[in-house]
């Protein structure tokens, strides 16, 4: 390829050998140091080679060493080209126009791309970007890749490296993410109940600190107290001497209901593809864009995916136009109703997902019911789960009880 | 020392033998390409025969369509249907 190029730019010339003795004349141009290439038969038995330009001049002598006839049959490469169309000169001020247009594109920044980023998206990034006046369209010279990187050090804690480089028309930005905690969570110790988050009925029960307000087979209601964080010192007669608040801590079990419940209508509308299909292309640059598509015969309704690709002319030189293909499908839709296997496969679908997100969050499911109900205005998918979960969450104490505690505590 | 005692010595001390005693080095990418280097100058050229002049004898490259692609006086790619080599005394 590199060879090839090498010949087109020098140029070179295409020549018949014929009479004489060809082979001799080959490798004393081999001899001589210059380059021959393409040998190969003609059809009228002569012998065509290829030779630089620059080396033609020196093959003559050669030729009349070997007693051979030449003639040229083609000339190629630049400084033909140049000497043929040097009288154009329109082409050449757009030859001259392209490669300046060229070389001005190549100054500004046309595509930003990040790696490494998990936690802060690449939107995220692209927008703190743009605050910061860097965005697709800005001069090269503008980024300063070593200060860019020292920002985004200090803007974003949770990258821990980061390296910010421009090739060509890209600038890349390579991040490497904090994989553990950067600060170590800070236990609460203010004084606190736990209280239940939902009705239930208490299964077990441990209280690492606190008082226990109530016991295992109580049933409980959402709000109630727990563990109290009010922990009473009594004297010797039983009466209560002393108070100390604390952060009640404990593990709360308890068996509770839940319910999901969806209303459908009895049909709804379906959407196929009819199988007709559109193609097309469009082409987009800056504000500008432009899109061939096939006319439109019927008048159906019709769902395009577009595909885009920014346009790159070397591997790091990507240019501000954006193409591809655009692929329409015309659909049809229509008023459907429900099977009694679609409602079925519905509502498992639905107590699927609503189990699911239950297991994620650590609850036990004990019994799982579900049911459809069909009626004259729509369908109702209905399902309750008896489940198993910790009930407890934290409720900070108010300043009143605090007061009233301090109180108590400083007249006795 | 003869030609045989200096193939053996060169044997002997393992040093390559294309660089000692400027055998031909041929090299065939599947049955379409071959490059050759070592050689001394083309005897007969058409596009069904090569033969080629090396210090210690000629190649003969038997084929069809045949077409120097490169040549210089280091090495040389020929290219088309190539049917056979023959070393030739």
């Amino acid at each position: 390829m590199g060879e090839r190029m090498g010949h087109r730019m020098r140029g070179y010339v295409e020549i018949s050998v014929h009479d004489g003795l060809p082979e001799r004349f080959f490798n004393l141009c081999a001899l001589q140091g210059m380059e021959v290439w393409n040998i190969r038969m003609g059809k009228n038995g002569d012998y065509r080679c290829r030779v630089e330009l620059k080396d033609f001049w020196g093959v003559r002598p050669l030729a009349r060493k070997a007693r051979v006839r030449l003639k040229v049959k083609k000339r190629g490469g630049i400084p033909f080209f140049l000497s043929e169309n040097r009288k154009r000169v329109f082409y050449a001020c757009g030859l001259g126009g392209f490669f300046l247009v060229l070389f001005l594109m190549s100054l500004f920044l046309w595509e930003i791309r990040f790696t490494g980023n998990v936690r802060y998206t690449d939107d995220a990034l692209l927008y703190w970007l743009e605050q910061k006046e860097i965005q697709t369209g800005v001069l090269r010279g503008n980024v300063h890749c070593e200060e860019l990187e020292a920002r985004i050090r200090e803007e974003f804690p949770e990258i821990i490296w980061v390296s910010a480089r421009i090739l060509g028309t890209r600038l890349l930005i390579q991040v490497k993410e904090n994989e553990v905690l950067s600060v170590v969570p800070q236990e609460d110790t203010r004084p606190c109940d736990i209280v239940a988050e939902r009705d239930g009925r208490v299964v077990s029960m441990v209280v690492r600190q606190g008082t226990a307000k109530v016991k295992t087979g109580d049933e409980v209601a959402a709000g109630q107290v727990l563990v109290s964080g009010y922990v009473p010192v009594n004297g010797d007669d039983g009466q209560e001497i002393t108070a100390h608040l604390v952060a009640a801590d404990g593990d709360v079990q308890a068996e509770t209901n839940r319910r999901y419940e969806a209303n459908l209508p009895l049909s709804r509308s379906v959407r196929v593809p009819t199988g007709k299909i559109r193609k097309g292309w469009h082409v987009r640059a800056f504000s500008w864009s432009f899109v061939i598509l096939m006319p439109d015969m019927g008048k159906g309704q019709w769902d395009y995916i577009k595909q885009e690709r920014q346009l790159a002319i070397f591997p790091d030189f990507y240019l501000p136009v954006y193409g591809g293909n655009i692929v329409g499908r015309e659909m049809v839709s229509y008023e459907k109703s429900y099977s009694t296997a679609e409602l079925k496969e519905l509502a498992g679908k639905l107590n699927r997902q609503f189990v699911e997100k239950l297991e994620e969050k650590g609850v036990q499911i004990l019994e799982n019911n579900d049911r459809i109900e069909k009626s004259v205005s729509g369908c109702r998918i209905y399902g309750r789960l008896v489940t198993r979960e910790a009930i407890g969450t934290r409720q900070l104490m108010t300043a009143e009880e605090n007061k009233e505690t301090k109180a108590f505590n400083e007249r006795n | 020392m003869s030609s045989e005692g200096k193939r053996r010595t060169v044997t002997a001390l393992g040093l390559p033998r294309d660089v000692v005693l400027k055998d031909v080095l041929v090299d065939f990418v599947g049955c379409y390409e071959v490059h050759i280097e070592n050689y001394r100058s083309i005897l007969i050229y058409t596009d069904t025969l090569i033969r080629l002049q090396t210090k210690n004898g000629r190649l003969k490259i038997r084929g069809s369509r045949l077409c120097i692609e490169r040549y210089t006086a280091d090495e040389m790619k020929i290219t088309g249907k190539i049917d056979g080599l023959d070393f030739e005394p």
